[in-house]
């Protein structure tokens, strides 16, 4: 009866030790019990099949032991609403503070993209701490049954009025206006562009927007101006409205023929190369072209997907309206 | 999820809610473990091995039960019996489940 013997061994080794043995002792009799009722039934001893079938209905050593020890959720369903708002509200400081904070080193000039991409790997991190932190705050708190009440005290004459119309995600509408304003300010050369790549003298070449990007200028101001605007009139509503939902669906709509504007250009950045590799840079110029209207399709996309659900709210809100 | 799925699930669901009064009824008389499980399952009541011996040890933390072991045919057997808390306690379960029976009949039919 080897596989029953590695089936305890493997139960207890999930077991306190406090428990191991007890454990161990009921469930072998029990099933030794069951193999003397199969052999009085059939007369011989129960094939390597049916000691199988019998541990699997018994069910996996892990699981089996997990039903003999106490509660054992990290955050458990009477804890869990509030423990996600919790999370919420604490990750949305962190990002806006986050966010704050990195705007001095984004402004100050240097290399943009590493600025970013360092914000962005500050932000995870910060993100991993503050769920550690909230997570375990709530393990202990459920784990000695504390703050329940506290945490759901609540009355009826206390609950805010709800403004009938689409809700709006803050985290959302903060996320898109740091990502505007970043932009803008890159548009309006308050953070600076790397114009010098390739590391050694045979293979340099200076990178600049061609340009034809002088077309859009104050279009793109404009757009990214006015869409910073409603972010702030939205977040001050706390909500939408008709009149948000028809700003937001006008700024799309111009986004959209700026976008097709830019796609119409015959180049959009433009490399002086010099030495041995110029040709290879006219190449990468190319390429990086080709980069670009990816990247205006994309943004196309979310802009037509993002008018659609606009609208599809502007329906809903006038049909609500009254009459 | 299929349907059939989700029927088991449910069907889990309403058996599970009966298992407590199925296993302090049972123990008004005395049983180890296996011996539990064969009766239930005589009777109509399938638990794995897994689900039941964490439940009667349950019980047995909130004082419903009382238990101790004996050596019967050369095996170490933990025996279980009702206490006297676990008696009052399956009166009054046995109560309600028969109130809940009868309320529930009215609204099947």
């Amino acid at each position: 009866m080897k596989m029953i013997d590695n089936y305890l061994n493997s139960l207890e080794s999930y077991l306190p030790d406090h428990l191991k043995q007890e454990v161990r002792d009921e469930l072998e009799a029990s099933i030794h019990a069951q193999i003397d009722d199969q052999r009085g039934e059939s007369g011989r001893e129960p094939s390597q099949q049916e000691q199988e079938a019998l541990l699997r209905r018994i069910g996996h050593p892990m699981r089996v032991a997990a039903a003999y020890l106490p509660n054992q959720e990290l955050v458990g369903n009477e804890y869990f609403p509030a423990y996600k708002k919790a999370l919420q509200i604490a990750l949305s400081i962190a990002l806006v503070v986050n966010l704050l904070a990195a705007l001095p080193e984004l402004l100050a000039g240097g290399n943009m993209l590493r600025s970013v991409f360092g914000l962005l790997g500050n932000l995870i991190v910060v993100g991993l701490w503050i769920f550690a932190a909230v997570t375990l705050i709530f393990h202990l708190l459920q784990k000695y049954g504390i703050g329940l009440e506290e945490i759901y005290a609540w009355s009826p004459k206390d609950l805010k009025a709800h403004k009938p119309g689409p809700s709006l995600s803050r985290l959302e509408t903060f996320f898109e206006m740091a990502v505007e304003t970043l932009f803008l300010a890159w548009w309006l050369d308050l953070l600076s562009w790397p114009e010098s790549i390739g590391g050694s003298n045979r293979l340099s070449a200076d990178i600049s927007m061609s340009p034809e990007w002088a077309a859009v200028f104050w279009s793109v101001n404009i757009i990214l101006g006015l869409s910073i605007a409603l972010s702030l009139y939205k977040l001050f509503i706390a909500g939408w409205d008709r009149f948000s939902l028809t700003a937001n669906l006008a700024i799309n709509a111009a986004t959209l023929l700026v976008l097709i504007q830019i796609s119409r250009f015959e180049n959009h950045v433009v490399f002086s190369g010099s030495g041995d590799s110029a040709a290879q840079w006219a190449k990468a110029m190319t390429v990086l072209d080709s980069v670009i209207l990816s990247v205006l399709a994309g943004i196309a996309l979310y802009v037509i997907w993002e008018s659609y659900c606009n609208l599809k709210e502007f329906r809903k809100t006038t049909a609500r309206a009254p009459a | 999820m299929t349907d059939s799925e989700h029927y088991q699930k449910l069907k889990l669901e309403l058996r599970r809610g009966v298992l407590i009064l199925a296993v302090l009824a049972e123990l008004r008389d005395e049983h180890y473990g296996y011996s539990l499980r064969r009766n239930l399952l005589a009777k109509g009541l399938d638990i794995d091995e897994g689900t039941l011996y964490p439940l009667v040890r349950r019980l047995e933390k909130q004082e419903l039960l009382s238990s101790e072991w004996r050596e019967e045919d050369n095996r170490k057997k933990r025996f279980y019996r009702l206490s006297s808390i676990g008696r009052a306690t399956l009166q009054q379960l046995t109560e309600e489940w028969r109130q809940v029976a009868a309320t529930l009949d009215a609204i099947l039919q």
